[in-house]
């Protein structure tokens, strides 16, 4: 992903059909749409003009940019099911919002489809500490949701990195991660319950307060599905015990793979650290410069690895993590003396992108999750990619987990930058399906990555997953063209590697 | 790894017989270690199309370890492999499945296990069998063999496919292969034995015990006995047991560990002590007789009362387990009279006879719809696992 205000110059890629004629049909449409709608949504949840459908026309993801046909901020679960019925009756694709924090252009807009932003759905119905969960509505933050139940003593575990904006729902369409989710694993492990409404406005309820439901487990087919499937409407998230002790080592070591080396030797000693991350020079130079988190920036690498839980095992399992950083020649240790140090030595890791976005005008996310072994051969290989391309990389690494955050600087302003540093990307996914890992970890297809989709999978599976979407969304409305690519698409993105050289890794076994 | 293990893989003859079954237009019935199916020859008679026996698909013999690498937390396996040879393989290692795959007979597999979807005592403290999954492959009802998920902890990538398997028992397809999330075994265990004067009294407490940051790894409720065990370090666990004795009601058992054994496999008493529900001769397991006890699992929030089950039967025919959320039933009761009970307290039930599924709380309007719809997706021409 782009981050940066500059990636909305000129050369970002505009997807919208600039032929005249179809222009004006649309606007033609937009009226009757918006004249539509207004039966059950009052006016001011219908957005229309240039000016109010602007700060919609991207996610996260600001590379890609679309204006919907309309913006509608429904505030009820009636009228997010009329919004539906309409949509199937008059076969309008509709794209489901959060916060727009998704990194990978999941809630970009459909030129022809109106965006349901969901941010009106912003309360916490429920919090029962005694039970141990909350009923909250899409539209809360991450963060809001651990705020609340703190008086309580207890949390909402996952943690990703953009939790003070991010919003549950948009979580829940992502299956999101965060820094502790080796221990405490992802969304998909931590909501019991959802309310969506289906692609015909029907409202349905997966998943219970019981520890599992009669049928399918279609809890975790709808966690992740990226607003292909139904429109999540309420979440029951589990909450957890605040935990009593935690505590952050922090360890520098001379090269990048002495630092993957202790990760493995970590978890061969028994020790499930809380969180676990890795960055490498580059990364620690710009965090440090950004956050001043006290980061050394001489270390070739840095790994943070936390320990949470009662207090005496947290001093037992403090210790065995000393003993094994040693035996694997960390250069320093440090342990935070204080929680105020404890968080900032995390504020470093956590504003680690954007601390990076000021080292070049643009920079470009990439999301890979491999298998852990394989950390110091996918370093060298991305170190040749980075000459290849003539492009700096910064690396930050969900080490526990696999997932890897390769971070590409680029500018583009300068012609050409950006379509390189997409090809650039495209190259180290392929990278992590040729190692055994996968093209997204936690940032989800979306429109990015769904050509490599062509790589991981092959033409059955595809097929399968198509049959997925068919089954829940019939007329193909919800949220159409993103996470699963057609098989055209895969021709023409085959053909166009085939073009340019050998197809990408033809020895692999495709999946 | 140990040697023991036996290692054949039948994948590709699978597929050819999902594919011969296809072209002669007949059903498939899966049948693993056989521990939690009817044996075929007695179903083929109450299928509602008689005329169509369905093919018999053997996968037990699909098994050994594909990979394992202990510090990648990573164990990748055939379907046909036992629970017991898995666990013994992980456990030279340290590492343990945390969601305790039950092993009802000795022969149980793993493919059975997260085809039915069961997870042993830790389920509600350290995550169920779908929750520590992280691909498969599986053969669908076109005979095709696909690929879902993998081998890395987090993966975003296409629909969650496999974790859908888990609990599907088998009708979406054949699963040939599995790989899961492992985890270091705790370095202690403790039990810890209370008594309690009534259900609702274990349920309040272990409710409160839940919401602390304690150690429990498993729970259950028998009689005026209530059970706790304590997993992780030998620090948390200390802790954890004086937290729990402190006020001079607990004891610590220092048989525990068989006790939960004995529940995961359902060979404690509450199980075996009755002949309706075991040892009966598997040709005579019929759904619901009437007359006879059926075994009733409850799937239900923690937190419900017990006294609002309480006319499905007397204090003695309960055993509660996972804080409250998985509640044993032996009753004659009809499966209406428990499917509503459950309902009511935002539940399902599920009826067994001899660990066989024999009655399954129905599913109705949007939600019955989707599940066909999703069967199509998967295999159109209804081949698997026709009476599930």
């Amino acid at each position: 992903m782009t981050a940066s205000p500059q990636a909305s110059s000129p050369d970002a890629h505009d997807v919208n059909l600039a032929d005249p004629t179809t222009q004006v049909e649309r606007e033609q449409r937009r009226k009757e749409a918006a004249a539509a709608l207004a039966q059950w949504l009052p006016q001011h949840s219908i957005l229309q003009s240039r000016e109010e459908l602007g700060p919609y026309e991207s996610d996260g993801l600001t590379a890609l940019k679309q204006t919907p046909l309309l913006v509608v901020l429904p505030e009820t679960i009636e009228q997010v099911q009329a919004i539906m019925r309409w949509a199937t009756e008059t076969v309008t694709p509709v794209v489901a919002r959060g916060a727009g924090t998704g990194l990978s252009g999941g809630a970009l807009p459909h030129p022809d489809g109106i965006l349901l932003g969901l941010a009106k759905f912003n309360r916490i119905l429920e919090l029962n500490p005694e039970s141990g969960y909350a009923v909250v509505q899409p539209g809360v933050r991450n963060l809001a949701i651990s705020e609340a139940a703190r008086p309580h003593g207890l949390y909402y575990a996952p943690d990703p990195s953009s939790q003070i904006a991010c919003s549950i729902g948009g979580n829940v369409a992502e299956n999101s991660g965060g820094v502790h989710c080796l221990k405490y694993g992802l969304t998909v492990h931590n909501v019991t319950q959802l309310k969506v409404v289906t692609a015909d406005g029907q409202l349905l309820t997966i998943g219970s307060h019981a520890a599992d439901s009669a049928g399918y487990d279609l809890l975790a087919l709808l966690t992740g599905s990226e607003g292909m499937l139904a429109i999540t409407v309420e979440i029951t998230v589990k909450l957890l015990p605040v935990p009593p002790s935690a505590r952050l080592v922090m360890a520098t070591f001379a090269s990048v793979e002495d630092a993957g080396l202790a990760v493995g030797e970590v978890i061969a000693a028994g020790i499930i650290p809380a969180g676990l991350e890795l960055m490498d020079n580059p990364a620690i130079r710009a965090a440090e410069a950004f956050a001043k988190c006290g980061y050394p920036v001489d270390a070739a690498a840095l790994l943070l690895c936390e320990l949470d839980g009662l207090d005496a095992e947290v001093a037992a399992q403090i210790e065995g993590v000393n003993k094994v950083f040693n035996d694997c020649n960390a250069v320093s240790q440090h342990i935070a003396n204080t929680e105020e140090e404890r968080l900032l030595l995390w504020k470093g890791r956590k504003s680690a992108f954007p601390a990076v976005g000021r080292l070049a005008p643009d920079y470009y996310c990439i999301d890979g999750t491999i298998p852990r072994k394989t950390l110091p051969e996918v370093l060298r290989k991305m170190d040749l990619l980075s000459e290849e391309y003539g492009l700096r990389i910064a690396n930050v690494f969900h080490a526990g987990d696999g997932n890897l955050h390769p971070l590409i600087l680029f500018d583009s302003n300068q012609p050409g930058e950006l379509e390189r540093t997409e090809e650039l990307g495209s190259r180290i996914l392929q990278l992590c399906v040729e190692v055994g890992g996968t093209i997204t970890g936690e940032h989800g297809v979306g429109m990015e990555k769904i050509n490599e989709m062509c790589v991981q999978f092959d033409e059955q599976t595809l097929l399968q997953f198509h049959a997925i979407k068919h089954a829940f969304d019939p007329l193909g409305i919800l949220n159409p063209g993103k996470a699963i690519p057609t098989l055209q698409r895969c021709a023409e993105f085959g053909a166009m590697h085939v073009h340019n050289g050998e197809l990408p890794f033809p020895e692999l076994e495709r999946y | 790894m140990a040697d023991n293990i036996h290692n054949t893989d039948l994948s590709s003859s699978l597929v050819d017989q999902v594919k011969a079954a296809i072209a002669d237009n007949k059903a498939i019935e899966i049948v693993g270690g056989g521990s939690k199916s009817n044996r075929p020859d007695n179903v083929t008679r109450q299928q509602s199309d008689p005329g169509l026996e369905p093919a018999i698909l053997e996968v037990a013999g699909n098994c050994g370890i594909v990979s394992y690498e202990p510090t990648e937390l990573v164990v990748t396996v055939r379907n046909g492999t036992t629970i017991a040879e898995l666990k013994s393989a992980l456990a030279e290692q340290g590492q343990c499945l945390p969601f305790e795959p039950p092993n009802y007979t000795g022969a149980d597999t793993i493919g059975g296990v997260i085809a039915c979807g069961l997870s042993g005592p830790a389920r509600p403290y350290a995550g169920s069998a779908r929750d520590y999954v992280l691909g498969l492959r599986l053969i669908n009802g076109k005979g095709e063999y696909l690929r879902f998920g993998g081998e890395v902890m987090k993966n975003v990538a296409g629909y969650d496919v496999s974790r859908l398997q888990v609990g599907a028992r088998g009708t979406l397809g054949v699963i040939t292969e599995i790989s899961m999330k492992v985890l270091p075994m705790p370095q202690a265990e403790r039990t810890v034995v209370r008594d309690v004067a009534s259900h609702d009294e274990s349920i309040g407490i272990l409710v409160k015990e839940s919401r602390k940051p304690l150690p429990v790894s498993a729970s259950a409720c028998i009689g005026d006995q209530m059970m706790v065990r304590l997993s992780g370090s030998e620090a948390a666990v200390e802790a954890a047991t004086d937290d729990l004795t402190a006020d001079g009601a607990g004891t610590v058992d220092e048989q525990g560990n068989l006790f939960w054994a004995a529940l995961c496999d359902q060979k404690q008493e509450f199980f075996t002590g009755h002949s309706d529900l075991a040892g009966k001769p598997r040709s005579s397991d019929t759904p619901t007789d009437p007359g006879t006890e059926t075994l009733w699992r409850m799937s239900v929030p923690d937190y419900t009362a017990q006294s609002e089950l309480a006319d499905l039967g007397s204090a003695d025919a309960w055993l509660l387990e996972w804080g409250g959320a998985q509640r044993w039933l032996r009753s004659t009761s009809s499966p209406a009279e428990i499917y509503q009970h459950a309902e009511a307290v935002g539940g399902h039930a599920s009826g067994f006879k001899a660990q066989v599924l024999v009655a399954d709380q129905p599913l109705t309007g949007v939600n019955q719809h989707l599940h066909q719809q999703l069967k199509q997706a998967f295999d159109p021409q209804q081949l698997f696992n026709r009476r599930q």
